[in-house]
C-alpha cells in the first residue's frame, strides 16, 4: 500500500467511523427524524385530527402551513408526523412546562383578575420566530425535551388541588398539540373550570371552530401587521391570523390581543396606525390590546430593547384610533397597566407589574358611571 | 418552494460575479491562458444549462403527464437557481462573442467559421516555456543580510505587503466580530478563511513564472491591496442587513460563507503577491529569496501589528486606518511603476491620485455605522482596544453596543433590579460592595437603597465608563470608587474585603470571559470576602425550560461555586442568578424586600416567591449528575456555552465537519513530507501563540497592548528565523528539518509547564514576562527557520516552491487556529491540547526523519 492509498483509506475509514459514532450524523443521512423506537412513551402518541390523505402522502390541515411530511418525518410544528400513510401527534399529555400563574402573566387583564391559572406548555411551534424566548422548546419535538406526564384528567385534578379556577395552555404554542388541548378543554368544561389559550393564532378555520366552543378566553399574539415582516420574522402568514381573530369574535370567545413591539421590525408608526384602525373598525375595539416590550433573545441579540416612549406613543395612538383598553406590558414603572373606564376615565383596576393593587369594579361595571367594562369578571 | 419565499438572485449573482472577476483577473495576469478562463465558464454554462434543462423537462412530465417524481418539489428550486446562474453566465458569453454577433448581423454567416476555427487554432498553439519554471535555484549568502535588504528599495514593497496584510487582518477581524457574534469559533472561522485564502492565493501564484512583467503586475496588485479592504469593509456593513435579517445572529455556516466571499478578493491578492514577489526578487538578484520575502513580510506584519494595536487604534476609525493603508499601497504601486517605466503607470498614477484626493471627503465610517444600526440615531462610535463601542438613541432611550451586541439600554429597570436585589437582600447589612462591570447601566440607584458605605466598581474598559458619563445614563455617586482594571488583577491586589460581590459579566462565551467563572477566580474572590458575605454571578436564563445543553453549563458553574462556598442558590429571572455564600440563602426575595421595605418597580411586582422557589428547586434538582468544575486551564464552561449557543441553530454540523475534513484530507493527499512538515509547523506555531496568549490573560488579565506585543514577539522571531534560516541553505537536509520539528514540539510541551508554574503563587514579574517572550520568540525563530529549510529542500521552480510552501504553512496555521483555540482548549484544557499538538508534530518529524535516512542511503 503506498502513502496515497493509505491516506485515502484512513480518510474514508474515519468518515465511516464518524458517521457511525454520531447520532446526529446518522439522523441527517439515513434515519427518520422520528421513530417509535426512540424512547417516546406510546402514551403520548395519538392519531392526529385534521389531516387528509393525498396522492402525495398525508397533508396536515391544522394550521395554514399545510405540511406534507415525508414518511417518519415531522411537520414544521415538530409535533405531527407521518407513519404508514397516517398522521400522528407526539404531543399528547407530555407538557415540558407546568406552572401556576396569575392571568396578568399571560397578558390577560380582563379575565377574572386575582384568580389563578393552571398553565401547561408542550414543546413545538408552527412558527419560527427569530426572537422566540422559549426557542429551546418551540423549535424541537416533544420527543427531544424533558417532559412531565400529565394526561387531561390529571390536569383537572392538579388544577383543583392547587386552587386554580382556570386551565391555560400557554408558554409554547397550544395549537400544535391540538388533540391534547381539545380533550383537556372538553374535560375542563365538564368540571366547571374555565379555559384559556395564549397562542399566535396560526390555525385553520375548521379546527378553530371545533376548539372555540370549549374556550372561555384567548390571548392572540399578533407578530406584525405586515405580511412581509410576518414571513421574515416568524415564517408565517398574517391573513390566517386576522381571519382567526374574526372567528373568535363571532364565536364569542373573550379575546385579548398582544403585540410585541420589536425595534426595526414592526415598530413603524404607519403600520401600527393601520393595525389599530383595522381593530377598532373590525369590531375589536373592546378587546384589550397589549403592547409588549421586546428584550433581545434567541437570534435577535443584536437589537435594542423597545423604548418606553415608543410603547406609550403606540398606546396613545391606539386609544385615539378608538380602542377602549390599551396596555403596556413588561415595562416596569409604567402606569399603563391600569384599567380605566373608557367613558369617565376613572381608574378601575390599579396594577403594578402583574400584581393587582386595587380593584374597584362593581359587577363588571364602573362604579362611577355604571358603564359596563368588557371582559369576564368575578365581581 | 413556499409561496412567499424569494429566490437568491442577489446571492447567486454576487457569487458568479466574484468568481468570474477572479478568473478574469488571473487570466489577464497571465496565470493561465484566456482560453482556460473561457473553457471554465463554458463548462459552467453547460452544467447550468443541463441542470436547468433536465429539471425543466422533469417538471413538464409532472405537469403534463402527472408523473410522480420523488423529491421533485425540492429540486425545483435548483431549476430556478441554475436558471439564474445560466442567465448571468450567458450574459458574459454574449460579450465574449459580441464581435461574432456584430459580424453575423453585418456580414451574414460566412464569418462564423473563420472566427471559431481561429479560436480553436489559437487554443492549440504550443505553450510558451519559461526558463524559471525549470531552472535550478541559486543561493548567494552575501545577498541575504539585513543591510542588503535595507539598501535595496525593491524590498520595501514587500514590507508594505506584510504591513498592510497585518493591519487589514486586524481591522477586518474586529469589524467582522462587531457584525457577528464574537465567540472563539467565529474568530477561528474568520482567521481560518483568511489563512486558507491567502494560502490559495500563494498556491495560485506557483505559475507566476509565466508573467512577463512582474513589476507591473505587482503594481496592479498593490492598487488592489489599497482598494479592496475599503470595498470589503463597506460591503460588510452594506450587506449585513440585506443578507441577514436585521439584528439577527448568523450561524457558523453563514459566517463561514459570508466571510469567505468577502475576504476572497483581498486574501487571494495578498497571497498571490507573496509568491510573485518571491519570484521577481529571486530573478532580479539571481538568488533564492523565498524565505527572505517570508521574513520581510513577517517584519512588515510585526510593524503593522504594533503600530495599529499600540497607536492607530486609539486615534483613528477603521476607514481612516484604511485610508492610511491605501496611501501606502498606492506609493508602493507608483514606486514599482516608476522603477519599471511600465505603460500601466499611465492608469495607476492618475487613479491613485484621484482616490487619494476623493477619499477624505467621504465619511465612510459614519455611513457604515448608519447602515449597521438601522432606524437608530448613532450618536457616538469609537474603536477601543476592547472592541467597537457604539451609542445609539431611539426616542428617549440610549443604547450601548459593544461589538454589535447590546450591552444595556437606559431605563432597563428589570435587569438592574435583578442584578442588585437578589444578592443584596440576602445580607443583613451590606456596607462594602464589590461590583464587577455593569454599574453604569443604572445599578447604583438600586445599590444605594441599602446602607452601603463603599462600592468598588471595577470596569476593565475605561472608554465604556467615560462614554456613559458623557451620555449621563447615571451619575456615579461619590461613594463609588471607580477602578479601570481587569477584575482578576484587582481582586489579586486589593486589601479591602466585601459584604457582597456582584459580577455582571456576559456569559462565558469565550475563554477570555471564562476566566471570571473559574474555580481559581472564585477562590481569589473568597479571600476578599468577609465571613457570611454573598457572591452573585449569572448565566443565560432557563426560567422557562432547562435544555440538556443548559443543564450542563448551569451544573458546571454550580459545582465550581459549591467547591468554594457552603451554599449555592440559583434564582432564575431574566438571567439565572447564582448566589453563593457560607451563610444561608433564600429564594424568597420578594418577601425579604418587603420586610426590609426596599422600594422596587420590578422584583416586588413582577415576581412571585412561590414560582421562584419552585423553579429554583427544579433547576437545582435537574443539574445533579454533572460533576465537572470549571478551571483556568480547563475552560469547559466556554465550550459548553458554545454548545448552548449552537443549539439555537439546529443545524446538522456533522455533515459540515465531515465535508471540511474531506476537503482537508484531499488537500493533504497532495502533500509531500515537506508540506506535511510545514503544515505541522504552522499548526504548532499557532498553537504556541494561542496557548501563551490565553495563559497570559488568565494570569495577568486582559491587557490589550500586551496581547499585541506578545504576537509581535512571535512575528519578530518568525522574521529572524526565516532570515537566519537562509544561512542554513548549504546544510539543509530532511533530518535537520525533522530536528527543527522536534524542537518545535518541545517548545509546545514547555508551554503548559511554564503556565502552571507561573500561575502558582507570586512570581517575579520580570522573570514571568521573560518566560513568555523567550518561548514566543524561540517558537517564532523555529517556525521561520523551518520555512527557510523547507524552501531549500523543495525541488522545482522558485514560484512553485514559494507557492506550495507558503500555502502549506498557512493551511497549518489556519487549522491550528480553529482546532486549537476553538475546540481543543475549551473542551480539553491546555495539557491535552498541547499533548495533541506535540504528538502530531512528532509523528510528522518522524516521517521526515525516516525520509532523511533514506535519502542519506
Amino acid at each position: 500500500m503506498n502513502k496515497r492509498e493509505f491516506m485515502k483509506r484512513a480518510v474514508s475509514g474515519s468518515l465511516v467511523l464518524a458517521l457511525d459514532k454520531f447520532p446526529m450524523a446518522k439522523e441527517g443521512f439515513s434515519q427518520p427524524a422520528f421513530s417509535f423506537n426512540t424512547g417516546v412513551d406510546p402514551l403520548h402518541i395519538r392519531e392526529a385530527s385534521h389531516y387528509s390523505e393525498t396522492a402525495k402522502g398525508v397533508k396536515c390541515k391544522l394550521c395554514p402551513s399545510e405540511c406534507t411530511p415525508k414518511p417518519y418525518q415531522e411537520g414544521n410544528c415538530h409535533t405531527r408526523f407521518e407513519k404508514d400513510g397516517k398522521m400522528f401527534t407526539s404531543g399528547y399529555g407530555n407538557p415540558a412546562i407546568v406552572s401556576v400563574d396569575p392571568p396578568e402573566k399571560h397578558h390577560l387583564f380582563h379575565f377574572f383578575p386575582g384568580e389563578k391559572l393552571f398553565t401547561v406548555g408542550v414543546a413545538g411551534c408552527n412558527l419560527v420566530c427569530l426572537n422566540c424566548n422559549t426557542w429551546n422548546l418551540s423549535q424541537v419535538s416533544p420527543e427531544k425535551t424533558e417532559n412531565q406526564k400529565i394526561l387531561p384528567e390529571e390536569i383537572i385534578l392538579k388544577a383543583k388541588e392547587q386552587g386554580c379556577s382556570t386551565i391555560a395552555f400557554s408558554h409554547t404554542e397550544p395549537v400544535v398539540c391540538f388533540e391534547y388541548l381539545l380533550d383537556t378543554l372538553k374535560m375542563a368544561k365538564g368540571n366547571n373550570l374555565k379555559t384559556v389559550i395564549s397562542s399566535c393564532g396560526y390555525i385553520q378555520e375548521k379546527p378553530l371552530r371545533e376548539l372555540a366552543p370549549f374556550l372561555d378566553a384567548a390571548v392572540i399574539d399578533i407578530k406584525s401587521f405586515d405580511q412581509a415582516i410576518y414571513e421574515k420574522l416568524n415564517a408565517g402568514k398574517l391573513q390566517p391570523v386576522l381571519d382567526g381573530l374574526k372567528v373568535f369574535l363571532e364565536l364569542k370567545v373573550w379575546l385579548e390581543i398582544s403585540f410585541l413591539v420589536i425595534p426595526t421590525w414592526n415598530d413603524y408608526e404607519g403600520k401600527m396606525a393601520e393595525f389599530c384602525t383595522w381593530l377598532s373598525q373590525g369590531g375589536f375595539k373592546d378587546c384589550p390590546l397589549h403592547f409588549t416590550r421586546f428584550l433581545p433573545d434567541h437570534k435577535l441579540k443584536n437589537i435594542q430593547t423597545t423604548s418606553a416612549g415608543t410603547l406609550e406613543e403606540f398606546r396613545k395612538m391606539a386609544l385615539e384610533k378608538g380602542m377602549s383598553y390599551v396596555y403596556v406590558d413588561n415595562l416596569p414603572g409604567t402606569g399603563s397597566v391600569n384599567t380605566f373606564c373608557p367613558k369617565c376615565n376613572k381608574m378601575l383596576i390599579e396594577r403594578k407589574g402583574i400584581k393587582i393593587l386595587t380593584n374597584s369594579l362593581s359587577a363588571g361595571a364602573c362604579p362611577g358611571c355604571k358603564n359596563k367594562i368588557s371582559g369576564m369578571w368575578n365581581n | 418552494m413556499e409561496e412567499n419565499k424569494s429566490y437568491p438572485v442577489i446571492l447567486i449573482g454576487i457569487v458568479v460575479l466574484v468568481f468570474y472577476l477572479a478568473t478574469y483577473i488571473l487570466s489577464r495576469a497571465g496565470l493561465f491562458r484566456k482560453v482556460v478562463h473561457r473553457k471554465f465558464w463554458n463548462i459552467l454554462l453547460l452544467v447550468s444549462f443541463s441542470v436547468c434543462g433536465v429539471l425543466g423537462i422533469f417538471l413538464t412530465f409532472q405537469v403534463n403527464y402527472k408523473w410522480k417524481i420523488p423529491y421533485l418539489e425540492e429540486i425545483t428550486e435548483l431549476h430556478v437557481d441554475f436558471g439564474i446562474s445560466l442567465f448571468i453566465i450567458a450574459f458574459f458569453h454574449i460579450f465574449w462573442h459580441l464581435n461574432y454577433f456584430r459580424k453575423l448581423i453585418r456580414a451574414g454567416f460566412d464569418s462564423h467559421e473563420s472566427e471559431s476555427s481561429g479560436e480553436i487554432v489559437a487554443a492549440r498553439k504550443p505553450e510558451k516555456k519559461y526558463a524559471d519554471l525549470t531552472s535550478p535555484r541559486n543561493f548567494k549568502p552575501e545577498s541575504h543580510g539585513v543591510l542588503f535588504f535595507l539598501r535595496k528599495k525593491f524590498f520595501y514593497p514587500v514590507l508594505i505587503l506584510g504591513f498592510s496584510t497585518a493591519c487589514v487582518q486586524i481591522i477586518l477581524l474586529r469589524e467582522f466580530l462587531s457584525v457577528f457574534y464574537g465567540n472563539e469559533m467565529i474568530v477561528g472561522i474568520i482567521l481560518a478563511n483568511w489563512m486558507l485564502l491567502c494560502g490559495l492565493g500563494a498556491w495560485l501564484g506557483r505559475s507566476s513564472g509565466r508573467i512577463k512583467n512582474k513589476s507591473s503586475f505587482l503594481a496592479v496588485l498593490h492598487v488592489l491591496l489599497a482598494v479592496l479592504p475599503v470595498i470589503t469593509l463597506f460591503l460588510l456593513a452594506f450587506l449585513r442587513n440585506i443578507i441577514f435579517p436585521p439584528g439577527c445572529m448568523a450561524d457558523l455556516f453563514q459566517v463561514w460563507f459570508f466571510s469567505f466571499l468577502l475576504l476572497f478578493p483581498f486574501c487571494i491578492v495578498s497571497g498571490l503577491a507573496f509568491t510573485v514577489f518571491s519570484v521577481m526578487l529571486s530573478e532580479k538578484y539571481s538568488s533564492d529569496f523565498i524565505s527572505a520575502v517570508y521574513s520581510l513580510e513577517a517584519a512588515g506584519s510585526l510593524i503593522g501589528g504594533l503600530l495599529l494595536n499600540l497607536c492607530l487604534i486609539y486615534f483613528l476609525k477603521p476607514f481612516q486606518d484604511l485610508y492610511l493603508l491605501l496611501l501606502i499601497n498606492f506609493l508602493a504601486s507608483v514606486f514599482l511603476c516608476f522603477k519599471n517605466q511600465s505603460k500601466i503607470s499611465r492608469y495607476i498614477i492618475p487613479f491613485s491620485v484621484l482616490c487619494a484626493l476623493v477619499y477624505p471627503f467621504t465619511d465612510l465610517d459614519s455611513v457604515t455605522k448608519k447602515l449597521l444600526y438601522r432606524d437608530q440615531e448613532v450618536t457616538f462610535s469609537k474603536d477601543t482596544p476592547f472592541g467597537n463601542l457604539v451609542v445609539t438613541r431611539n426616542g428617549e432611550q440610549t443604547n450601548f453596543f459593544e461589538n454589535g451586541l447590546l450591552l444595556f439600554s437606559s431605563g432597563n429597570i428589570s435587569s438592574n433590579e435583578e442584578a442588585v436585589h437578589f444578592a443584596m437582600v440576602q445580607h443583613p447589612a451590606p456596607e462594602d460592595v464589590l461590583l464587577i462591570s455593569g454599574g453604569i447601566s443604572g445599578m447604583f440607584a438600586e445599590l444605594f437603597k441599602y446602607p452601603v458605605k463603599r462600592v468598588d466598581y471595577v470596569e476593565s474598559n475605561p472608554w465604556l465608563v467615560e462614554t456613559a458619563k458623557k451620555f449621563v445614563i447615571q451619575k456615579i455617586p461619590e461613594e463609588v470608587n471607580l477602578v479601570s482594571l481587569d477584575a482578576r488583577m484587582f481582586v489579586k491586589s486589593t486589601d479591602h474585603s466585601y459584604d457582597v460581590v456582584l459580577i455582571n459579566l456576559p456569559e462565558p462565551s469565550t475563554t477570555g470571559i471564562n476566566r471570571y467563572y473559574t474555580n481559581e477566580f472564585f477562590l481569589a474572590l473568597k479571600r476578599v470576602m468577609k465571613p457570611g458575605s454573598i457572591l452573585s454571578t449569572q448565566l443565560p436564563s432557563t426560567v422557562n425550560y432547562l435544555s440538556e445543553e443548559a443543564k450542563k453549563i448551569n451544573a458546571v458553574l454550580y459545582n465550581t461555586l459549591n467547591k468554594n462556598f457552603l451554599n449555592v442558590l440559583i434564582i432564575p429571572g431574566e438571567t439565572n442568578h447564582f448566589l453563593a455564600s457560607d451563610s444561608a440563602l433564600s429564594p424568597r426575595v420578594v418577601e425579604k424586600l418587603e420586610l426590609k421595605n426596599i422600594p422596587s418597580e420590578y422584583v416586588r411586582y413582577y415576581l412571585i416567591d412561590e414560582q421562584i422557589q419552585e423553579r429554583s428547586e427544579y433547576i437545582m434538582e435537574n443539574i445533579k449528575g454533572y460533576n465537572i468544575i470549571n478551571k483556568d486551564f480547563e475552560p469547559i464552561s466556554s465550550f459548553l456555552q458554545f454548545d448552548y449557543w449552537m443549539s439555537q441553530f439546529r443545524t446538522n454540523y456533522w455533515i459540515l465537519i465531515m465535508v471540511a475534513a474531506l476537503i482537508l484530507g484531499m488537500i493533504m493527499l497532495r502533500f509531500d513530507s515537506l508540506s506535511f512538515g510545514l503544515f505541522a509547523g504552522g499548526f504548532a506555531g499557532s498553537s504556541i501563540e494561542i496557548v501563551l496568549v490565553f495563559g497570559y490573560q488568565v494570569i495577568y488579565g486582559f491587557v490589550y497592548q500586551m496581547l499585541g506585543i506578545l504576537i509581535a514577539v512571535f512575528m519578530a522571531g518568525l522574521a529572524a528565523g526565516s532570515l537566519w534560516g537562509n544561512r542554513l541553505f548549504p546544510l539543509a537536509s530532511n533530518r535537520r528539518f525533522a530536528f527543527l520539528l522536534f524542537v518545535l514540539a518541545m517548545a509546545v510541551l514547555i508551554c503548559p509547564v511554564a503556565l502552571e508554574f507561573l500561575n502558582r503563587g507570586e512570581q517575579n514579574i520580570f522573570l514571568a514576562h521573560s518566560v513568555f517572550f523567550v518561548i514566543l520568540f524561540l517558537a517564532g525563530i523555529i517556525t521561520g527557520t523551518l520555512f527557510s529549510v523547507a524552501c531549500c529542500l523543495r525541488k522545482g521552480s522558485i514560484a512553485s516552491a514559494s507557492g506550495v510552501n507558503y500555502s502549506a504553512d498557512l493551511v497549518g496555521a489556519a487549522i491550528g487556529a480553529i482546532v486549537f483555540a476553538a475546540l481543543l482548549i475549551p473542551a480539553k484544557g491546555i495539557w491535552f491540547s498541547c499533548f495533541f499538538t506535540v504528538f502530531f508534530t512528532l509523528v510528522v518529524a518522524l516521517i521526515n526523519f525516516v525520509i532523511g535516512l533514506k535519502n542519506k542511503k
